[in-house]
């Protein structure tokens, strides 16, 4: 039941077994430490998606719903921020988010998620994205930029009807790549892990990927080769809207842009995914939002709107 | 109790399922090394160790733990644990290429294995397989047959590793200018690699079962839209 989702007792994931360890300046479970959010979406009588019910505690913040995406003028657009900076060591977030029959929702976060330097502990988001029959969810957020010796866990579960579509676009940066001499691959540990089902409980897919690059740096033929940054976009739909996006999306290896991009399709004709290698931040994002904007265009029948100025 | 001495028997059992003329279809596929090649990732002897390392881990941590969690299973008459695997590996498997070639082969080993034995899980097994109601990923087959023939996790886990290691290889040397002696020293250099894989994917749970390799994932997908093709996947 998604109502007890959150109650559950947060089992600690084998690889940061090893990081466990009191912080002794803010212990986990304390106000600022256990950001939680919950938001649930639903139309109201016109077809515009309203922010129906929410609950929030420090870090996490979410203000109110924006309507200010003209191609799409009903959808609810939110940014997720966090008042805390940082994920510290010891932080527990988790969010859920509930897109009820036919509601369309656009979610990000306000800025990038920096994962702060560690000497205790780690940082977890758990998130479980639930979406009705109908109900269509971008969720796009900043990239995910681990500091030095920082560890990170995130694990999504998501439970999607068959005709909701879920577009969901994750960017991983090596670390701070312009601090000081430069930071790159120094964290300690980034686990990602994300689940999708059937309302019944019937497995779609799922894919956990670990990276601790002072066991096995990631910089290998195979991982990431000689690139730094990775996308992973995964669009779960119904299969004829997953087989156009697939047929329409070419992958491609371009060495002076320095892209390496792929789409294939997900098990059980549940979506696809696509997946971006790059060393620029700015061309990797312009290349999942021009994704992005193929999945809206084929699934709402308009396009993505230009990222703003200042993001 | 699985009895560790290694009998004569079942280290020819185990010679007999880790080669490469084991008729599953291994030669067909090239395990994503020809697109590899030509995009130019894979080029010489060092870069193509360097890749062979990478898929060796990827099996090692998402087959190597279904393959593991298979035997065990069977050896407790866990059959529901079996489908768990099965389902688990196979919904990992992102790439339609990859499960083309883990359920190709996983049918073709099951079929070899009741041909073999006339052991009721196995039987059941390739039941399952032949009326669609598992994948029937090969890693599990891989495992399951281990039990029924009385090998270890040591050598089921090393048989595992050598069949993912030698599919690149020999596509190697049909698709690049590598012989025959550096292929060998390749495998030759990757077995010290094994014992610590063996630890890492006995410590996990099959919930656990990872893999991080986006840019082999994404020359899968080139070769699944690419129009120049030798191999299967």
């Amino acid at each position: 039941m998604i109502s007890d989702w959150h109650r559950s007792d947060t089992d600690t994931p084998h690889e940061a077994l090893r990081y466990i360890s009191p912080t002794p300046y803010a212990r986990p479970g304390i106000v600022g430490k256990s950001g939680f959010l919950r938001l649930g979406f639903e139309c109201d009588a016109n077809g515009r998606t309203i922010l129906r019910d929410w609950e929030r505690r420090v870090p996490l913040i979410v203000q109110q719903a924006l309507y200010f995406d003209e191609q799409l003028p009903d959808m609810a657009c939110v940014y997720i921020l966090s008042s805390g900076g940082p994920n510290l060591d010891g932080d527990r977030y988790e969010q859920l988010f509930t897109l009820r029959r036919g509601a369309m929702v656009h979610l990000s976060t306000g800025a990038a998620t920096k994962i702060a330097e560690m000497r205790h502990d780690y940082s977890s988001l758990r998130q479980h994205i639930r979406l009705e029959e109908g109900s269509y969810l971008e969720y796009l957020p900043e990239p995910v930029i681990p500091c030095r010796h920082s560890r990170y866990i995130s694990d999504t579960q998501i439970t999607i009807a068959h005709s909701a579509v879920l577009l969901y676009g994750e960017i991983y940066l090596p670390g701070r790549r312009h601090y000081g001499s430069g930071e790159r691959f120094d964290y300690d540990l980034l686990s990602v892990a994300m689940r999708a089902e059937r309302e019944g409980g019937e497995l779609l897919f799922r894919e956990k990927f670990v990276v601790e690059p002072h066991r096995h740096h990631p910089q290998r033929r195979g991982a990431m080769g000689d690139y730094e940054i990775f996308a992973n976009v995964v669009v779960i739909a119904d299969e004829p809207i997953a087989d156009d996006i697939y047929n329409a999306t070419s992958p491609f290896s371009d060495h002076t842009e320095e892209l390496l991009c792929g789409i294939t399709r997900l098990p059980n004709h549940c979506g696809v995914q696509f997946k971006v290698l790059g060393n620029s931040t700015d061309k990797v994002k312009r290349l999942v939002r021009h994704f992005a904007s193929r999945v809206r265009q084929r699934v709402k029948h308009k396009p993505l709107r230009d990222d703003f100025v200042w993001r | 109790m699985r009895d560790n001495r290694h009998t004569a028997a079942v280290v020819m059992r185990l010679l007999q399922l880790s080669d490469s003329a084991l008729p599953i279809g291994t030669f067909s596929f090239s395990n994503t090394l020809e697109s590899a090649v030509e995009w130019g990732v894979v080029g010489d002897r060092e870069s193509l160790k360097e890749y062979c390392t990478e898929v060796l881990r990827v099996a090692a941590l998402s087959d190597g733990v279904a393959a593991l969690h298979a035997l065990k299973a069977c050896d407790k008459g866990r059959y529901d644990d079996i489908l768990r695997a099965d389902k688990l590996l196979f919904c990992s498997k992102a790439s339609g290429e990859a499960r083309l070639m883990t359920q190709r082969m996983g049918r073709k080993l099951a079929e070899l294995g009741v041909a073999l034995s006339s052991d009721a899980t196995l039987l059941r097994w390739h039941d399952d397989i032949r009326r669609g109601e598992v994948a029937g990923c090969c890693a599990v087959s891989q495992g399951i047959i281990a039990s029924v023939f009385g090998i270890g996790e040591e050598e089921l886990f090393a048989s595992l590793c050598y069949s993912a290691v030698m599919m690149i290889l020999s596509a190697a040397l049909r698709s690049m200018r590598v012989t025959h002696i550096a292929t060998q020293q390749i495998i030759g250099e990757l077995c010290g690699l094994t014992e610590p894989l063996l630890a890492e994917a006995r410590a996990l749970t099959i919930e656990d079962m990872q893999s991080f390799a986006p840019q082999y994932d994404i020359m899968a997908s080139l070769h699944e839209k690419g129009d120049k093709r030798l191999f299967m996947n």
